[in-house]
């Protein structure tokens, strides 16, 4: 079988797409955000999920207190749920932290060092919102839909 | 000087370590602080003088609390330390929060006036561009007052695709420090009551982008005999843009006194070259007027500076800085002698800022 040139530019294109779609597959694959499994909450749209990690949204639809964790500022979980769904890297984060908590509006969400850790106080706490990296376990809690 | 460092030194050990640190969920300990060195070839400005004296620094210590649902508490404890003279602790800040909802926050105390981008983070240096604040806006020309006395209301309404709306009012009391060279040589703090005043702020979906408008009004006290005389109001616009490497920042305040007026304004712009590098320049100006000057050398009416800066970020919280300064006016520098009067003014400066 003969492929000429438009046949094979028609190839290389398709090949591209496919590598760019598996990027951001990979890309939206590095974390996964997690709640309490008592939580009735399945899915969240994106900008939701920023809002509640810069605290300007800080309840459920059921009245309840939001309390969000993050993992601590060298985690590349942290970096990459922070770029994406924040839109903000980690100076403009800590940045935005040290504006709020020093105004005396709020405080920045408790920091955990580890996926476990995260998991552990989503379990615990019924209002609990964290993301943990996309290979870790999560049994015990539920995984969100981020839409 | 010793005795801020004691002070210093404990709430770190006590922080353990250059950390946020939650004691319980309900209770949290932040802390900024300051210090610089300058020399100055005329009067002293920011960190400058001409015998570049190393002493001055300011500690703040901030304590947060959650004591209930929707209850929250801030208080924040000042210290200052200049020359061998270390202040007593003040109340910077001392309020109450209640939350309605994410729309509406209720705040009843001593709580810090929201005006335009600095005002609640007036000493913050982990959150400026610069060792200081620019001066027309934000130094004793007498704009605005750090915090207000009184109640106020605070919160924001955010849309799906990333546009907000930030809004504060308030009313009570405010006290506003005053230097007006072309009236006598020391600050002069001034009490003013029945005060209005808010702030709205537009957040969009471009990277980092804000503006908004910021305004108060009320009367001030008679120092002399208490009664309520001038009418202070002071009107702002501003504007903020960021990205991940840029950023460009800007005010314009116009304040108006029956026998004086003044308008001001700056721009800063900030370049991150490297992981821990940044550059960052500025040029600040004021100009006073009004029958109260009608005497006044104009040199004392005006504020120009140009400053440029390098900035090293050791973390998001600990940052050093050397800057340069060349200023124009004596509005804010009082001339060594009076033959100095309208000479220019340059100053270079090293600090340093931290937080936790």
């Amino acid at each position: 079988m003969q492929i000429n040139g438009p046949t094979m530019r028609l190839f290389a294109i398709a090949l591209g797409f496919l590598a760019l779609a598996a990027a951001h597959d990979a890309q939206a694959q590095a974390y996964r955000v997690v709640v309490n499994e008592a939580n009735a909450t399945t899915s969240l749209p994106s900008a939701d999920v920023a809002l509640i990690f810069t605290k300007k949204k800080t309840t459920w639809p059921s009245g309840a207190p939001i309390v969000p964790v993050d993992l601590t500022a060298t985690s590349a979980t942290r970096s990459a749920f922070s770029q994406e769904l924040l839109h903000k890297d980690m100076n403009a984060i800590k940045l935005y932290w040290q504006q709020q908590m020093f105004a005396g509006r709020s405080n920045p969400p408790d920091e955990k060092a580890s996926d476990a850790a995260v998991i552990a106080f989503v379990k615990e706490n019924a209002g609990a919102i964290g993301y943990v990296s996309a290979d870790a376990v999560t049994a015990g809690v539920r995984v969100l839909t981020v839409r | 000087m010793q005795r801020l460092l004691v002070i210093f030194a404990l709430t770190l050990a006590t922080a353990n370590g250059v950390v946020a640190q939650t004691i319980t969920q309900n209770l949290q300990i932040h802390g900024f602080a300051d210090w610089g060195v300058g020399h100055s070839s005329g009067g002293t400005y920011e960190y400058g003088s001409k015998r570049g004296t190393a002493n001055d620094g300011t500690f703040a210590l901030v304590l947060s609390a959650t004591p209930a649902p929707r209850v929250a508490m801030f208080t924040q404890l000042g210290f200052d330390g200049v020359g061998h003279h270390v202040t007593e602790p003040k109340l910077d800040i001392v309020f109450a929060q209640y939350q309605l909802s994410d729309r509406l926050k209720l705040n009843v105390g001593r709580v810090k006036q929201p005006f335009g981008e600095y005002s609640e983070i007036f000493d913050v240096g982990t959150a400026h561009n610069m060792l200081m604040l620019p001066h027309g806006v934000y130094d004793v020309s007498g704009t605005m007052g750090e915090v207000y006395n009184g109640v106020g209301f605070t919160g924001g309404i955010f849309s799906a695709s990333r546009w907000g709306l930030l809004y504060d009012g308030y009313v009570g009391n405010v006290a506003v420090t005053t230097l007006r060279p072309w009236q006598d040589t020391e600050e002069r703090s001034r009490l003013m009551h029945e005060v209005l005043g808010g702030r709205t702020v537009v957040e969009t979906p471009i990277s980092e982008l804000s503006f908004g408008v910021s305004a108060f009004t009320g009367h001030i006290e008679d120092s002399h005999d208490g009664t309520l005389s001038e009418r202070h109001s002071v009107f702002g616009a501003q504007l903020d843009w960021a990205t991940t490497r840029f950023g460009l920042r800007s005010e314009v305040t116009r304040q108006q006194e029956p026998d004086v007026h003044e308008t001001a304004a700056y721009i800063e712009g900030t370049a991150r070259f490297a992981k821990n590098w940044q550059l960052s320049a500025r040029w600040d100006a004021s100009r006073a007027s009004g029958i109260e000057l009608a005497n006044a050398a104009p040199a004392l009416a005006r504020h120009t500076d140009a400053a440029v800066g390098l900035n090293y970020w050791i973390t998001t919280g600990f940052v050093l800085r050397a800057e340069f300064h060349d200023v124009a006016g004596n509005r804010f520098i009082a001339p060594l002698q009076a033959v100095d009067l309208g000479k220019r003014t340059r100053v270079l400066q090293f600090g340093s800022q931290f937080s936790f």
